[in-house]
């Protein structure tokens, strides 16, 4: 039996009981044992939808009993929960577009006109470019602000298909998909396409709603990309939202004006971000994108954003504009690419001219495109893996910067269809 | 958290007024805070338990810790509900669990059981100093450190440290003299 004095020396948190006063512990922690009490009314509302969407439901075993095991799988046709995977990010971005997703369908599905060729864009092609901070920035902006889903960081070794598989059948208003260069005049070219129609190039319309594109086959995986480390402020800005915040919902908890909304909410988000000290890197990134949907006003088709405007040129941590002239320049000055040979990979010169596409494995990328050439020159479906062209091993901070990116169209050796899906497999690399 | 959730994700899902975060604390502190309130006769512990979490609940965003750390601010707020609940009726009650509204679910013979553990944990602790109650009960209910306990009630370390020896000691002496089975 231990002795009074031995009461001091005792664990944290651990009370020390001799024999005769353990069954007297023992008795405490069972009657306090159980389940949860039934909570008040008020209680149960703030449990069943928190403070900002309260419900009517009172009764928490119901509701906490469905919810028990946290946010269900993605289930078609449902609101789906978002996934947290960098709370950093994501919490700060969540909270501060709180408001605006508790603004009501009505809202949300009027920025959904404006948004919806951008969302999809980004949702097939941003799959693995942006930085893994970014991408998840970017998703959250999007998700919150629209009823649509987009790719999170962990999302991005999926599939283009898997990425634009949640964009609802009927859109609010129609999208026109922007002329494109014969090069990439295919529904693929903005979709990120590899199927076989990107041989048959002329026969893409002009105007495709993007519910009607084919379905997409598999893209190659994109390895990871070095993690951007986020400060902490951006973890305060809790509480710190900006004043345009709350402005975005109206005095009375009135409806916002949806065209109202479209104009302040990329103008608030930029104000955010601005107060977010985000590496100058994903900022340029998030900036570039968020522009495309900032340059968009009202709700007329007119108004939907072009796709060929969305410039990420700054979300690719290598200097892509040189890399692609460099590459593509060596590939179309090759004997034997322009009729539609294969160059031997062993036998071309000037690997060490391709500058602005190092740190990445030259050989495979382009043993990859040369692949591509080969499918598409033979007839079968042509298949770019370009994972093999992304850069590998940089530093988490200082990426190297990144010029503008001109478009393929203007580059030597893809106009002339030299490279078939090339331009489909980067449907943001121009148009 | 249960379902292998980290602390950090619920307390910041709560901050975001995610409602999955706060039934995740609730779920994970209220039977304690529950326990703790009945067992010190608050007179509707399951009211005051709610009113406990929706004060919590509300200044949540202004809270930044660690699991062990949001135990003790939850109990610190239960434990000055109480003191208000008390100083409001002007005394401390001897309440019965016969008169109590309690929770209807669950298991019928566990929560008798419960009801007759808690009344002769109240017994006991009848015949404690008041803080020595507090100090003890909220050790063993809460798991909270002396340092907690002594943020929690306002006192100094060595205080509490005091009350708790003081009333170990009370309680043996009650076992020794009456050999209280328990």
């Amino acid at each position: 039996m231990r002795r009074r004095s031995d009461l001091s020396s005792e664990m944290p948190g651990e009370l020390p009981l001799d024999d005769a006063l353990t069954p007297f512990a023992e008795e405490v922690r069972f009657a306090v044992s159980g389940p949860p009490p039934a909570p008040t009314p008020a209680l149960a509302s703030v449990l069943a939808g928190g403070f900002s969407n309260p419900t009517e439901k009172g009764d928490l075993l119901v509701t906490a009993g469905s919810n028990v095991h946290g946010p269900a799988p993605q289930a078609a046709g449902l609101p789906n929960w978002k996934e947290e995977t960098e709370m950093p990010i994501t919490g700060f971005f969540t909270a501060a577009l709180a408001k605006l997703a508790g603004a009501g369908t009505a809202a949300k599905a009027a920025l959904a006109g404006v948004t919806a060729v951008t969302t999809m864009a980004m949702a097939g092609g941003a799959a693995g470019v942006l930085p893994g901070p970014a991408q998840t920035l970017v998703a959250s902006a999007v998700n919150a602000a629209t009823p649509f889903e987009f790719p999170g960081a962990g999302d991005v070794t999926g599939t283009v298909g898997q990425a634009v598989g949640s964009v609802p059948a009927q859109l609010p208003v129609p999208v026109a998909v922007p002329d494109v260069p014969a090069a990439s005049a295919n529904a693929g070219a903005k979709a990120g396409s590899t199927s076989a129609s990107a041989s048959a190039s002329t026969a893409a319309p002009a105007s495709t709603p993007p519910a009607m594109l084919p379905s997409l086959p598999g893209v190659p995986g994109v390895p990871g990309l070095p993690q951007v480390t986020v400060p902490p402020a951006v973890s305060n800005l809790v509480n710190g939202m900006p004043a345009c915040v709350k402005d975005l919902i109206p005095a009375g908890g009135a409806t916002p004006d949806p065209t109202r909304l479209a104009a302040q909410i990329p103008g608030c988000i930029t104000q955010v971000l601005g107060t977010a000290s985000l590496p100058p890197e994903v900022a340029r990134c998030v900036s570039a994108i968020l522009g495309t949907i900032g340059g968009v006003s009202g709700m007329s088709t007119a108004g939907v954003p072009s796709v060929g405007s969305l410039n990420v040129s700054s979300c690719v941590p290598m200097d892509t504009s040189k890399c692609v002239s460099a590459m593509t320049s060596l590939l179309a000055t090759t004997p034997g690419i322009s009729g539609g040979g294969v160059p031997n990979i062993g036998n071309l010169p000037g690997l060490t001219n391709l500058t602005g596409c190092v740190p990445m494995n030259v050989t495979a990328c382009l043993t990859s495109l040369t692949s591509a050439a080969t499918t598409g020159t033979t007839g079968t479906t042509p298949k770019l893996d370009l994972s093999a062209c992304m850069p590998t091993g940089l530093p988490t901070s200082g990426l190297p910067g990144t010029g503008s990116l001109p478009g393929l169209g203007t580059v030597s050796g893809l106009s002339g269809g030299g490279l078939p899906g090339l331009s489909g497999a980067l449907p943001f690399f121009g148009r | 958290m249960g379902n292998g959730e980290s602390f950090e994700l619920v307390l910041t899902a709560a901050q975001a007024d995610e409602a999955w975060g706060y039934e995740r604390l609730y779920r994970s502190l209220s039977p304690s805070i529950h326990g703790y309130l009945r067992i010190q006769g608050a007179a509707d512990p399951e009211d005051l338990t709610s009113e406990v979490f929706l004060g919590a609940f509300r200044r949540i965003g202004s809270f930044a810790g660690d699991e062990a750390q949001f135990r003790s601010w939850v109990f610190t707020i239960a434990h000055r509900r109480l003191s208000d609940e008390r100083r409001a009726r002007g005394c401390r009650p001897a309440i019965s669990d016969a008169q109590l509204p309690e929770r209807a679910a669950g298991d019928v013979e566990e929560e008798a059981l419960r009801r007759l553990s808690a009344e002769r944990v109240r017994t006991l602790c009848a015949g404690l100093a008041p803080d020595q109650a507090d100090v003890l009960l909220l050790r063993l209910i809460s798991g909270l450190t002396l340092e907690a306990i002594a943020e929690v009630l306002d006192k100094s370390p060595g205080a509490v440290k005091a009350l708790q020896r003081r009333g170990l000691c009370a309680l043996r002496k009650v076992f020794e003299r009456e050999g209280v089975p328990l």
